[in-house]
């Protein structure tokens, strides 16, 4: 009772700000949370007329189905591999990608160097992916970059099953790169300068430099977009791994959501494809929750 | 001095009204909510039902007004305002109300409109996407059931059904309830008629008559062909195939007797499934012997649906391919897309294994389209089924067809009818059979006359063009399963589920035989796989899905 009290004094104080705090909170509570009602789909053979209250209920029906799929199993690596190929080497990449444009000096240089990084950033998926084919056939240039570089002979990379990770991982890598700096760039940006001079009268080179007071510097930022980027490890990105994957590939790209796409392609199979979702939103929240409970443990930074 | 904060405030104050007004509008509600939908027969008033004339083609006296939920799309044109559609209202006396959704979010205004529990008088065309199928949506009470209302105001239709075996069948379900009326496919004069083949299997002709060979027939004769377009013409890719490592008409696999593995075929009156036959290990292997030769596209993975990309035929990179028919012969060469005046791409039939025999590649010939309900809201359902009724009359065809006479079409001396140079000097962006469609309705409930678009299509030279569609014809439907053949709600979701991990399975297998990372001694390892998969049972729901039709 101690907090409603606390409440409503503070409302008394600062009424207009809890006024202006009312759209976004209905906004969260009719569009984020009365949907959640729908989670109910995922245990009901849902029936479109008969709606939410009134289809069939199956309990864990549908979970079943999908777990004694031969493939959910390879579905549920591919998604966590695909996911943790991305952290190894799309979260790092901006991060270096912030700190070398750090230590440009031409500002001139710097400029156009940033803004050309971002523009691969909005390049429509489907274009990408148009791209990335074209350029993996056997007549492609980088099919025939490969072929010089291992020395075997050119073949259609895209149907071969160990090329698909790497050319996932980069082109998210090249097209996230730039983008994905701004934020860093901008924490860099309130590092201390005092600090450099400092360290630098003590006999730190750039690169002692960066260790000891860029990387502490930034170091909140870098630890929340690690936090929320484990917020969705399971939702790997499926429009283009339908857009680049064949059946030559499926051993390694097909994931959770493809695998779901091809099951209730034809059906309205609301109610599964509700419940797979449901099981990618809980391990994603517990992932995020753990990491959240490490981050506070080991660091002061933690996002709640 | 206390500064006067009340301005500030008012300001903040408006500022959240707004934000919470335009919250309200704009965002889709992903709530569902159920409204239970009207109740079937009981309570419904009987109106006096006019008598169906069927010299004035009028329905009815009194003011109706039937709405009817259809997929059209046309950025030239509203439904409601078309001639045709027009004319069709002044003659049967019913003015009708389209609602019209675009292809792109058909599924989902449909599933929107089901939820809704808002139903339109007639659903035309999309009443087969019901989730569950026709005998659910009688059963939920949102579609009614037609056959008192066939045998009592649909003359024309019931004897269309009742002159065809395979119609009656196809419109009807396993356990005899008709849930919708079906289009119908026909000549103008209104005799049923299937459309003949419109993709196939196509070869260059220019080619062959340089090499001075005659049009390969047999399995062993096209290998002869396509070793030689890849020597002499240097084609990178001789022949295409689609990325599951088939044809799209199934051009190759039906000379050994079987059909893709992405369904299931018909030996005789017996289901059986392609890649446990041995057919489709010799298929495998021949496939696999021609990669390893060069003959087929290295990059055949990543092509779309298998049919010949444009700039693949004229570049003169492939020889062979499927194709659509309105593409064949020297379609190419018109378009531009490549200045060799001899370009000719010629439709061929599907290949065999021994001379003399036909390739049971194709799909049946589809007599029954589409189909249309009438759905529970309907007040006047009476009036509604005469209403499409009249669509399977002459009169009907013509109007949804042709169009307005003197204005659209008009008629011989000997009877045929012809287009009128208003649709045939269409203007310059639009190509005759597009224009048409700002005049008549086209395909939807009703009798579409397929043959209508040889009289729309361009004048073509005198010189004696082949068709590409009879060729197809050729080629025969044995092996193909009945598309009305129908399975219930439970029997389709134990068979999909359980299907489509198999027909993964198989597509990655046969793709990784073709392009040899896997060995052909694992391949009795693959069928057994499949078996474990159970294919057994989805073998058996389609079995007796199959002999339900059958005793329809």
């Amino acid at each position: 009772m101690k907090l409603l009290k606390n409440i409503s004094k503070d409302f008394r104080r600062n009424k207009i700000l809890y006024i202006l705090c009312i759209p976004i909170v209905a906004w969260y509570i009719i569009f984020c949370y009365v949907p959640m009602t729908g989670i109910l789909m995922g245990f009901q053979n849902f029936s479109l007329t008969k709606g939410i209250f009134g289809s069939e209920w199956v309990g864990l029906k549908h979970f079943r189905d999908f777990f004694s799929s031969p493939y959910a199993s390879r579905a549920i690596f591919n998604t966590l591999a695909l996911s943790f190929l991305d952290l190894l080497f799309n979260f790092p990449a901006p991060i270096i990608f912030a700190l070398l444009l750090n230590e440009v000096v031409h500002k001139l240089f710097k400029r156009v160097t940033q803004t050309l990084s971002y523009m691969p950033y909005f390049i429509s998926m489907v274009v990408m992916c148009g791209i990335i084919v074209d350029f993996t056939k056997s007549g492609g240039v980088i099919s025939q970059l490969v072929a010089t570089i291992t020395g075997t002979e050119v073949q259609n990379l895209l149907g071969n099953a160990s090329y698909f990770r790497s050319i996932y991982t980069v082109s998210n890598v090249w097209q996230g790169i730039g983008f994905g700096s701004i934020i860093y760039v901008a924490a860099l940006s309130s590092v201390d300068q005092e600090l450099y001079e400092a360290a630098r009268i003590d006999g730190a080179n750039r690169w002692k430099q960066t260790l000891h007071i860029t990387l502490p510097g930034i170091a909140s930022t870098i630890i929340i977009m690690l936090i929320l980027k484990m917020g969705s490890m399971l939702s790997v990105g499926s429009e283009k791994i339908l857009l680049l994957y064949n059946p030559a590939t499926y051993s390694t790209a097909d994931v959770i959501s493809t695998l779901v796409y091809r099951k209730s392609f034809e059906e309205y199979n609301y109610g599964f494809s509700t419940a797979v979702g449901l099981f990618n939103s809980v391990v994603n929240t517990s992932l995020l929750l753990l990491t959240n409970w490490i981050s506070r443990k080991f660091s002061e930074t933690s996002l709640f | 001095m206390k500064k006067n904060t009340l301005p500030r405030k008012c300001f903040a104050l408006c500022l959240a009204s707004i934000m919470l007004l335009m919250n309200g509008c704009g965002s889709s509600d992903t709530g569902s909510n159920s409204k239970n939908s009207s109740d079937s027969e009981s309570g419904r008033n009987t109106n006096t039902a006019a008598e169906y004339s069927d010299e004035s083609g009028k329905i009815t006296d009194e003011a109706v007004e039937l709405t009817i939920w259809k997929i059209w799309q046309n950025d030239y044109v509203d439904l409601n305002n078309l001639p045709a559609v027009k004319a069709l209202e002044e003659v049967t006396g019913v003015k009708i109300n389209y609602i019209t959704v675009s292809w792109a979010e058909a599924s989902e205004k449909f599933a929107l409109m089901l939820t809704s529990g808002d139903y339109p008088d007639i659903i035309d065309s999309a009443a087969g996407s019901y989730p569950g199928g026709g005998e659910t949506a009688i059963s939920d009470g949102v579609y009614l059931e037609l056959t008192d209302y066939i045998e009592k105001y649909m003359p024309n239709y019931k004897a269309y059904r009742e002159g065809n075996e395979e119609v009656r069948k196809a419109t009807m379900t396993d356990s005899g309830q008709i849930f919708a009326v079906y289009m119908l496919r026909a000549t103008t004069d209104g005799t049923l008629a299937g459309e003949p083949a419109w993709a196939g299997l196509s070869i260059r002709k220019d080619w062959l008559d340089q090499l001075d060979k005659a049009m390969p027939e047999t399995i062993d004769e096209w290998h002869d062909v396509l070793t030689a377009f890849k020597n002499e013409f240097n084609a990178e890719a001789p022949l295409m195939i689609n990325p599951e490592g088939e044809m799209v008409t199934n051009s190759f696999l039906s000379a050994y007797g079987v059909k893709s593995g992405t369904g299931m075929f018909l030996d005789g009156d017996t289901v059986k499934y392609g890649p446990l036959e041995e057919g489709y290990r010799q298929y495998v292997e021949l496939m696999r012997q021609w990669y390893a030769e060069g003959l087929i596209d290295q990059n055949f993975l990543s092509n779309d649906a298998g049919l010949i990309p444009a700039n693949f035929a004229a570049s003169d990179r492939t020889g062979a391919g499927g194709n659509l028919s309105g593409w064949v012969n020297d379609y190419y060469y018109k378009m531009g897309m490549t200045d060799n005046e001899d370009f000719w791409l010629s439709a061929v039939q599907a290949p065999v294994l021994n001379k003399g025999e036909t390739a049971q590649s194709r799909m049946a010939d589809s007599i029954v389209g589409s189909a249309s309900a009438i759905t529970t809201a309907c007040k006047y359902p009476e009036i509604a089924a005469q209403w499409m009724d009249f669509m399977y009359s002459e009169e009907g065809l013509l109007y949804n067809n042709y169009g307005i006479l003197g204005e659209t079409y008009d008629i011989d001396a000997d009877g045929s009818y012809y287009y009128t140079d208003t649709i045939l000097n269409s203007p310059e962006n639009l190509s005759s059979s597009d224009y048409l469609y700002q005049y008549v309705r086209g395909d939807g409930v009703g009798l579409c006359a397929w043959d209508r678009f040889e009289l729309l299509s361009d004048e073509s030279d005198d010189e004696v063009v082949e068709n590409p569609k009879e060729i197809w014809n050729s080629d025969g439907t044995a092996l193909d399963i009945p598309g009305a053949v129908t399975m219930s709600e439970t029997e389709g979701s134990e068979f999909s589920l359980l299907f489509s991990d198999i027909k993964s399975y198989v597509q990655e297998k046969t793709v990784s035989y073709i392009i040899g990372t896997d060995s052909m001694d694992t391949y009795d390892k693959f069928v057994e796989d499949i078996k474990g998969m159970n294919i057994a049972k989805c073998i058996e729901i389609q079995q007796a899905a199959y002999e339900r039709y059958l005793e329809r």
